[in-house]
């Protein structure tokens, strides 16, 4: 009989195991992850993860989602035995049963077999069934551990969120139904005057029906008393109208079905459309529709035309889904050739309008559903700028200090220092800061210091520097213990972990606070940037007066990090260096017990700090340098984003102001001349 | 709880079925103390546990004979291999079986055929397939290795330097077939027993206990570095202390095939018993029951498995 070797045997279930969770992550990856799915409607349960985002996003987010899974897996089996313990009951058992076997697991080959007794005892084996078990459970095949599973469900959540899976679509149509379409004015304005437009041939390329039906409703509407404010109602028909003559049936002729067949979809929005136009006819009677006697017997109830308005809203907005969707997958051909021996020139001409009006209108809702959530390109680009400048800084801080002798594994040695620094200090605080922050607006709790109130809005930034301070305190002092403990054991490290502690925090906690200071910053220059945005009372400030919030951001944040600066100073100078100990030797120096010292006092530690000028230039010229980093990266984000644009046609808070605000401007244009289009 | 259950109604049916049938004699079956999970006398009752204490128990019954277990030491196990009652000091009882797990090598194999003096020994077929692990400590450290201040005439001592230089200690029992694994871990070139990392040693010295429980304590304990048996026994001893973590060396580093030692005290007994034997695997409830009553949790190997299979004879 064969000897086993359980090492290949161990990898071979380690590399299965691996293409099992490849084989089925996508399975689990492509299905919903949370509630936010709710906000797809009655489009839910047609739609998968990898339906409503681009196919190069979401392959984008599978390959993350994928890695930390593989990474995660590869971590608990290696590990599995030192783990079990921390991720319960029901995963120890599994670590156990899996590596419990009673009876020889070896057998020597036929005969005798010399290297079953002399092989070294140095190697380790470990039992294959453990990594096959812990794959088969990762993926949710049996046996069930819930850790591992919520581990997953939790990974998949983040992908998603990450990726703005299904966030960016709602949020995107959320701000496409209640942008205001430029029919329900022009239709408005041409009431009692002549009307250049007809139902056979109008400039919004409306189908005949449609528009006969639009006009009706809009009649009615202005002929009965109906006891709700039918602004909004007129928006979302208009919106409906639109998109069903544009998208639905392909009068503007931009849609490529070729590029994303999703039929159940349309047909799922066209039947909704259909259901809601019809019970639209009921309610306002059009062309007969209703029996003889209702004619007389118009239905002014409060309660069904706030029915109607709810309907309306809710079809507006998976209509609008629609469109998104059509345009996320390229569907959507806006820049397509008119064909002229298809379409006259005057409808050409209506073409190219309303295709750029449809452009412009998307564009529009993208950019606020992008800026809306922190997407995966903003976090990872945020990422690798911080990282590459961290990795530049390191070289040539390396190439300076050496300056004639090029050490090649110096410089090497220096980049990944502060790469390493980099991602520890600036890039986690920055990113939990700015998670937070996220966190905040979409629970409507954020307060804009430059909007509402100070104190609100420092006890709230405090919250967020002593969150950020402390994972960046944490990660300091772990890659602290790290270290030491490679150096010097870690029966002695554990013995003396109180001196470990107190020298990581005193010397190397003051730098770590760099990077939650300056996230704070950040904040509040974006706090500043937004607070162009139109307030509660419908005012706009000024350019003027958002450049001097930004710099009065900026204003803080070098306060700020000065202070910083000093109590590091401060901190690291109560120390005295015992005799023949090497300050420069790091890992010597964190085992040096803490003393306090007796002679230097507060004034003389200030006036030392003070009077280093040129360290304090290089200090300060780092850190504007990283501010100067991450503030470009939200620039440059937001520089994509048409955002005044956007908060001019709708709000921040839809729901509560957007109404009214487009009420405002409606009622503007409405009581004004002859709009654009009309004029056109 | 389930385990003694069924030990007990094992044992108790001994002499039921005893009465039952026609008994062709009685068989002296020697048991060890102290040699978890397959054997071990139960201190309140007197009677002799273990899966393999159950097997012999339910072979000789197959066999028709009426068992009657006496208890061997170490020493008088080691003696009665080696064919010299003299080395227990002539102590050694008079046995038909020896219920134990017993390595069946080629050496013993050879020395029962070198046998001049009564009662002739042979193995019985393999009744179970272990491998041989060293189990260590947790922490060994090139301070705890100074054995300079530890009383070692009782040890065995073999490799270079003094008292002085990095020694480790082993322990083992009795009779078993550790002196050669010993020997091959002496003569690792690395001398180090797990990563690079770990503190080398310099010599090995080795100690006799009487029996597992007193060797695993002592490991238990830290007072020894490193200490060689069935991995079954020892993680069996380690389980009884709750603070005991011995770290069991995943390798294996010996096959240890065991089988029972028959003598031609009792004539024709050796037929009958294999007949037997062979019976009590072939019933698999009874054989299924018998791994999971000593055994729980955990799943049987391949090899014994299949093992297990070849002996349900047609």
């Amino acid at each position: 009989m064969e000897g086993i070797s359980p090492l290949s045997n161990y990898n071979a279930a380690l590399f299965f195991g691996a293409l099992t969770i490849a084989f089925h992550s996508w399975a689990n990856f492509n299905r919903p992850s949370d509630g936010a799915w709710d906000g797809l409607g009655d489009l839910v349960s047609l739609l998968n993860p990898s339906d409503v985002r681009a196919r190069q996003v979401v392959n984008r987010a599978f390959f993350l989602y994928l890695s930390i899974l593989l990474l995660i897996y590869f971590v608990l089996c290696s590990y599995a035995q030192l783990l079990a313990p921390f991720l319960g009951e029901q995963f120890a058992s599994l670590v156990e049963e899996a590596s419990r076997t009673v009876g020889a697991e070896e057998i020597p080959k036929a005969g005798f077999d010399p290297e079953f007794l002399t092989r070294p005892v140095v190697e380790e084996d470990k039992s294959p069934s453990v990594p096959l078990t812990i794959s088969l459970a990762m993926v949710g095949l049996a046996p069930q551990v819930r850790v591992l599973r919520e581990l997953e469900s939790r990974l998949r959540l983040v992908a998603h969120w990450m990726s703005g899976i299904p966030t960016r679509l709602i949020r995107g149509a959320d701000a496409l139904s209640r942008q205001s379409m430029d029919i329900h004015d022009a239709v408005e304005a041409a009431h009692g005057s002549e009307r250049t437009d007809t139902a056979e041939d109008n400039r919004f390329l409306i189908g005949p029906r449609d528009w006969k039906r639009y006009n009706h409703y809009l009649d009615f509407m202005a002929k009965q008393s109906i006891p709700i404010d039918t602004y909004d109602l007129k928006n979302y028909l208009g919106i409906i109208i639109t998109f069903n003559s544009w998208l639905l049936n392909d009068r503007l002729d931009v849609v490529r079905r070729d590029n994303w067949a999703a039929k159940d979809v349309e047909t799922a929005v066209q039947a909704d459309v259909d259901g809601f136009l019809a019970s639209m006819d009921r309610l306002m009677l059009f062309e007969g529709a209703g029996d003889a006697r209702r004619a007389s017997v118009v239905d002014l109830s409060p309660g069904a035309w706030k029915a109607a308005e709810i309907s309306a809203a809710k079809t507006a907005r998976m209509i609008s889904m629609l469109a998104f969707l059509l345009d996320e997958h390229g569907a959507l051909d806006t820049d397509a050739y008119i064909d002229p021996n298809t379409y006259n020139n005057t409808r050409r001409s209506h073409m190219r309008k309303q295709i750029e009006v449809l452009r412009e209108r998307l564009d529009s809702a993208q950019s606020y559903a992008d800026w809306s959530e922190l997407t995966f390109a903003l976090w990872g680009r945020s990422l690798v700028v911080i990282i590459l400048a961290a990795a530049l800084s390191g070289a040539v801080a390396a190439l300076l200090n050496l300056q004639a002798q090029q050490d090649t594994i110096a410089i090497w040695r220096s980049v990944s220092a502060y790469t390493q620094n980099a991602i520890v200090i600036y890039a986690l605080p920055l990113l939990a800061a700015l998670l937070m922050r996220q966190s905040s607006m979409r629970s409507g709790q954020w307060q804009n210091v430059f909007v509402t109130s100070w104190v609100k809005g420092t006890f709230q930034l405090g919250e967020v520097w002593i969150a950020t301070a402390f994972i960046a305190l944490f990660c300091v002092l772990a890659q602290d213990f790290a270290i030491v403990m490679a150096k010097h054991g870690v029966e002695l490290v554990a013995s003396r972990a109180g001196d470990v502690v107190l020298n990581s925090l005193f010397y190397n906690g003051p730098p770590a606070l760099v990077g939650p200071t300056l996230a704070v910053g950040v904040l509040l220059l974006v706090d500043a940037w937004e607070s162009g945005r139109r307030g509660a009372d419908g005012s706009v400030p000024s350019n003027g007066v958002i450049r001097f919030r930004m710099f009065r951001a900026v204003l803080y944040t070098l306060i700020s990090l000065a202070l910083v600066a000093f109590i590091g100073k401060l901190s690291g100078s109560l120390y005295v260096r015992p005799e023949g100990q090497k300050m420069s030797d790091f890992l010597t120096r964190l085992l040096i017990p803490l003393e306090t010292t007796e002679t230097a006092s507060a004034w003389e530690i200030t006036r030392d700090f003070f009077s280093d000028i040129w360290v304090f230039a290089a200090y300060a010229s780092v850190t504007a340098t990283f501010i100067g980093l991450a503030v470009s990266v939200i620039v440059w984000a937001s520089l994509q984003i048409d955002y005044h644009n956007l908060v001019y046609r709708d709000s921040d808070e839809p729901d509560a102001q957007g109404g009214d605000m487009l009420a405002e401007e409606g009622a503007g244009q409405h009581g004004g001349s002859e709009p654009e289009q009309g004029a056109a | 709880m389930l385990r003694w259950l069924i030990a007990l109604l094992v044992v108790s049916a001994a002499p039921a079925m005893a009465q039952d049938a026609p008994s062709r004699g009685t068989i002296i079956i020697g048991f060890r103390q102290e040699a978890r999970p397959f054997v071990w006398q139960d201190r309140d009752s007197g009677a002799y546990r273990g899966y393999l204490a159950d097997l012999c128990y339910e072979a000789v019954l197959n066999a028709n004979y009426l068992p009657q277990g006496v208890t061997i030491t170490a020493t008088q196990r080691a003696a009665f291999l080696q064919g010299k009652p003299e080395a227990s000091g002539g102590t050694t009882p008079e046995i038909d079986l020896l219920c134990d797990p017993t390595t069946i090598s080629m050496r013993r194999l050879s020395g029962f055929l070198r046998l001049k003096e009564p009662p002739d020994r042979r193995f019985s077929p393999i009744v179970f397939l272990a491998n041989g692990t060293f189990s260590q400590r947790p922490r060994i450290t090139k301070e705890s290795l100074d054995r300079s201040d530890t009383d070692l005439t009782a040890w065995t001592c073999m490799g270079e330097g003094d008292a002085s230089s990095a020694t480790l200690l082993v322990g083992f029992v009795i009779g078993t077939t550790a002196e050669d694994e010993i020997n091959e871990l002496m003569r690792s070139p690395a001398k180090v027993l797990g990563s690079g990392d770990e503190p080398r040693w310099q010599r090995i010295c080795s100690y006799e206990f009487k029996n597992h429980a007193e060797g695993v304590g002592r490991l238990c304990a830290g007072e020894i570095d490193l200490y060689f048996g069935d991995s079954d026994i020892v993680n069996a001893y380690a389980a009884l202390s709750p603070s005991c973590n011995p770290v069991t060396r995943p390798k294996r580093t010996s096959y240890e095939p065991y089988a029972f030692v028959v003598t031609d005290r009792t004539p024709g007994f050796y037929d009958h018993f294999v007949k037997g034997l062979y019976a009590s695997f072939g019933n698999d409830t009874k054989a299924q029951n018998r791994v999971r009553t000593y055994f729980p949790d955990q799943e049987i190997s391949t090899y014994l498995e299949i093992l297990y299979r070849i002996y349900r004879l047609p």
